[in-house]
This record gives C-alpha cells, structure tokens and sequence, in this order.
C-alpha cells in the first residue's frame, strides 16, 4: 500500500482534514461545555461595582440603596447581632422576580456571613421596628411587586463583636451575575 | 483474479452465517427468558410468624398484627373513635449504610381498601417516629395504619416481604448499591382484635 | 506460529486489557466522589468550607438529656459512640451535616437522628465564620464496629468534589460508660 503513487490532489485533501480535525475538536468541546460554562459564569461574583455611602446603585431591575446597617445587641458568648436595612426602587418587575437573592455581609479579609433568622425579641428592640414584619430579600423578590414600587427589606447577622465594625454588605443578584454590588457603610 | 472473487464470498457466506446465528441464538435466549417468567412458581415461601427472614438489605421478622385505638405506641386512644391496625416487627438493616427506605420493605398483598394509605413506622425503643436503621442493629418497629372510618376491620393481613440485591458496581455510576427489588415470601398474619385498655 | 498468535493471541490480550479496564478503571461515583482530607485526633484540619477538629471519644450505654422542657433517656442495642469536637465556617457561612462513624470493617454510620433538641449538637445549626461551635457528635453503633473506626466529617452525606475529613479514632477505647448525661458534658 505505502508504495502506491498518492495523487497531488489526495494529499492535499488529507493534509487538509488533519489540519481541520483540532478545529473540530475544539468546537465540539465548546458545544458540550457551552452550557456548563455559561452556567459557571453566571454563578460566580467577579466584577464588584462599589457603591458609595447613601447613593443607590441599579442592579438586577432595581435600584438599591442601603438605608443602615447596626449593632443591634452583643450576646454574652462574643457575637454580635447586626440588623440591614435596604430599600429596592423597582424598575424592571420581571429581571427583578428572579430568584434567589444573595445578600451577605462580607469582611475585609473575605470571610462572608449569610443572613439569619433573628428572634422577635432581638429584632423589636428596635422602636421603629416594632410591630413591623419587614420582608427579608428573598421575599420581597419573591413578592413580584410592580415597576415602581419601593420596598424595604430587612435582613439580620451573627457574627463576631470583632468584625461588625468593619463589614460591608454584598448584594448579588442572578439576573446580573458576574457583577455584583457592595455598599460602602456611612460612617 | 478468481482467488480474491473466492475469498470475498467466503468471507460474506461466513459474515452471513454469523449473523443469521447470533439472530437465532439471541430469539432462543428471549423466548427462553419469557417462558421462564412464565413458568415462574406464582406462590411465594411462606413466611411464618416469629420466624427471621433474610431479605438481602434486611432481616426481618413479623410479629403481630392487632386492631388499636392509639395511633401511636404511648398515646392515649385516638377521641374519635379512630380505629388503627398495629404490626410488630423486627427489622436488622443488613447493608454497609444508616438507612431510611423500611417504607419498601413489605407491601400489603392483596391491598387492604380499609387500610389508609402510608402507614407510620414506630421506633419501639424511643416510642418516636422511626427516622433511620443503623446497620447490624436489630430494632422492633410497629407501622401502624389509620383505618378509613366505617370500613370493615380485616380479619388477615397478607404481607408481601421484598427483597434486594447488592450490586459492588452498578450500570451507570459504577457505584455500590441495592438493586432489583422483588418479592420472595408472603405471610399471613391474624388480626387480634382491639385490646380494652381504661 | 504468529498466524496463529494472529488469530487466537490477540483477541484473547485485547479481552483481558478490556476486561482489566473494566474491572480497575474507576467509576464516575469515584472520580466526582469525596477529596479526602486525613488527620488525627486533636489535629485541626481546614477543608474547603470548614475546619474541624475532633478532641475526644466517649462511649456509652445510655444517654440523657433534656429536650423542649423535658428529660429523655435513650438507650441501644450497640453502644453510643460520642466524639467531642470543634467546628468553625472557613470562609463563608455553612452548614456541616455529614458526620459519619465509619467502622474499621467499612459499615458507615451517619450521625444519630435520635437526639434532637439534644444540647450543643454539631451538624444541626449553621456555622458562621469566626464563631466555632464546640459540641459533640452522637453515633449509634454495634459494639464490633467501635474499635479503630474513623470519623468522616463533610458538608453533606454524600460530598462530590468537596472535602470530606476523615480523622483516625484510637484502635482501643475503654469500656462504655452505663449513663452520660449530655448536659454535664465537658465540652471544652
């Protein structure tokens, strides 16, 4: 077999299909892992957009502002309970509704704490709470309110007494992840 | 010229056959399996009460079935008159893993219309809703059914007790498992009536 | 000779490599399966999402604690394994809910789900970064399963492509205790 003369054009013809055949692979990953990738993107919190003290940014159909964030008691054991008040302006009702909300409070160092449940008696101490419900993130996202209505949501954290003087909250959204938000703290 | 028109047709007779062969033989294996399923013995060993039964995943033993008014082991009778049907039993998980899937144990065969569907499992020991089996400890447990109001009480249950297989690798995970869950004995348990309790 | 290598040899070398491949090639459950994470007693090892370390192995025959208000005693066919330990979220928040005794014969026990409302149980409450938790472990197992068992500690039950630790537990530990009470435990 190897003796037989290959013609001119053959040869081109095979060097051709070798050459193409990485080409292919390549596009045949990139079609099985497309999916996943984009998935992993739009996972992932990668491009902060820092919001000064008491200006609102937009982000997922909203604009967001962060209202205050306190220490609102010390418990004996060393952690501090500290309560988050935001205030959604809605624009876009349907970017808005997707779910889940991701809102921590994040230290410099990169550790994050995720919102708790807080007692009625931790959370009432505060006397413009009182008798209030105000919903957490998830809720309020989960309400579908209509474009422009405003909305107070209201979240609470353990953490530390060490590190509640230097936290800042991070809020994340899917409907605009990569980019994601973190408020700078008056003050 | 004449060799190689010789050997193309050897090869395709013999292609041919081949396949013609592998087609039989595989119809033969088909419509042997099915007659065999077929023939298969409808009735099931009979499981005595008291006595353990190796099932694969478990071991168990059936102890009493009996009319009630609780609907749970320490409770006080149910206000309304609610009558349940109580069985005893001793499950031994026989597998490497803590395990919650006694549900599948054993059926009710034929099926009781009286008998409301999910039946309660009872860990005896802590008189607490059953919530896993530790492998190698024997627990009795009693499952207990709420009985439709009005309905006729049963004179017999017929359990049907199911077991599985272990497999080290299975087909799509390569991972260890219990599989091919069926039924390998029947038992017959008589329902003693409802105990008066003051 | 090598026509007859040809035709008998090399289908019969091309089955045993299918088969060897077949048998030894690790399955996808093992390839996307748990990173182990090995340590000992009194180590404390950082994982991906929590750092644990185990200080201490009790046994028992009986348990008692108190639960909404009330005294609950728990006995058992096998014996009570208890395992003190310490748990802190490493970087985020967390919950660590997959704590197994795992026996020197490969019988794994998850954590005992007889003891709720029991105080300072690790597992159950979520973890906050810079806040360990100190408490204690609970294992129901046959008395054969306790000597040189392991403690496999993860996220969940069945972790994939996340740290599971898995700290080595004395081969030998004394005779059970008839009746510990979990509120008097020496928990630091």
């Amino acid at each position: 077999m190897s003796e037989v003369a290959v013609s001119h054009g053959a040869a081109r013809m095979r060097r051709l299909s070798l050459w193409t055949l990485p080409v292919v692979l390549a596009l045949g990953l990139f079609l099985q892992s497309y999916e996943n990738a984009w998935e992993w993107w739009r996972s992932r919190e990668l491009f902060a957009r820092e919001v000064p003290a008491s200006a609102a940014a937009s982000l997922g159909g909203a604009e967001w502002k962060l209202t205050g964030l306190r220490r609102v008691a010390e418990r004996s054991d060393g952690r501090a309970v500290m309560l988050l008040d935001m205030e959604a302006v809605v624009r876009d009702p349907e970017a808005f509704a997707l779910l889940p909300c991701r809102l921590v409070l994040e230290a410099p160092d990169g550790r994050r704490w995720s919102p708790q449940f807080l007692t009625p008696s931790e959370v009432n101490r505060l006397p413009e709470r009182r008798g209030l419900t105000i919903p957490t993130c998830t809720q309020a996202l989960a309400s579908k309110p209509a474009a422009g209505a405003t909305l107070r949501i209201g979240e609470g954290f353990v953490l530390p007494a060490g590190t509640a003087g230097e936290v800042r909250p991070v809020l994340s959204l899917p409907a605009e992840r990569p980019r994601y938000l973190r408020f700078q703290v008056p003050g | 010229m004449i060799v190689s028109w010789l050997a193309g047709l050897r090869q395709a007779v013999s292609s041919k056959l081949t396949i013609g062969i592998g087609g039989l033989l595989a119809l033969a294996i088909t419509s042997g399996q099915s007659l065999l399923e077929a023939l298969e013995p409808p009735t099931l060993p009979v499981l005595a009460a008291g006595a353990s039964l190796d099932a694969g995943r478990w071991r168990i033993a059936l102890h009493e079935a009996s009319l009630t008014t609780q609907s749970r082991p320490d409770g006080p009778p149910a206000p309304d008159g609610t009558q349940f049907l109580a069985l005893d039993l001793d499950i031994v998980n026989r597998s490497s893993e803590t395990d919650n899937t006694f549900a599948r144990i054993f059926i009710v065969d034929p099926s009781i219309d009286a008998l409301q569907p999910n039946p309660i499992f009872w860990l005896m020991r802590d008189k607490a809703i059953l919530s896993a089996l530790q492998p190698g400890l024997r627990e009795r447990v009693r499952v207990i059914w709420r009985l439709a109001p009005g309905a006729k009480v049963p004179e017999r249950l017929r359990l049907v007790v199911n077991g599985e297989t272990f497999k080290p690798r299975d087909n799509l995970f390569a991972a260890p498992g219990w599989f091919n869950r069926k039924p390998i004995a029947a038992a017959s348990l008589p329902v003693a009536a409802a105990e008066m309790r003051p | 000779m090598s026509g007859v290598f040809a035709k008998l040899g090399a289908p019969l070398i091309a089955a045993l490599l299918l088969a060897g491949m077949q048998r030894f090639t690790p399955g996808y459950a093992e390839i996307t399966g748990p990173i182990p994470l090995k340590g000992d007693l009194g180590e404390t090892l950082t994982g991906r999402g929590f750092t644990v370390r185990a200080d201490k192995v009790l046994l028992a025959e009986k348990l008692r604690f108190k639960a909404y208000g009330r005294e609950v005693e728990r006995d058992t066919g096998g014996v009570f394994a208890l395992v003190i330990a310490r748990l802190d979220a490493q970087p985020v928040s967390t919950t660590v809910s997959g704590a197994i005794w795992r026996s020197a014969q490969g019988a794994r026990f998850v954590a005992s789900p007889r003891f709720q409302g029991a105080p300072r149980l690790l597992g159950t409450d979520r973890l906050e970064p810079g806040l360990p938790q100190r408490g204690v472990f609970i294992f129901e197992v046959p008395r054969e399963a306790v000597a040189g068992a392991t403690l496999l500690v993860a996220a969940s039950r069945w972790p994939r492509l996340d740290t599971q630790a898995e700290i080595a537990l004395p081969a030998t530990l004394g005779t059970p205790a008839s009746l510990l009470d979990l509120n008097e435990l020496a928990y630091e």
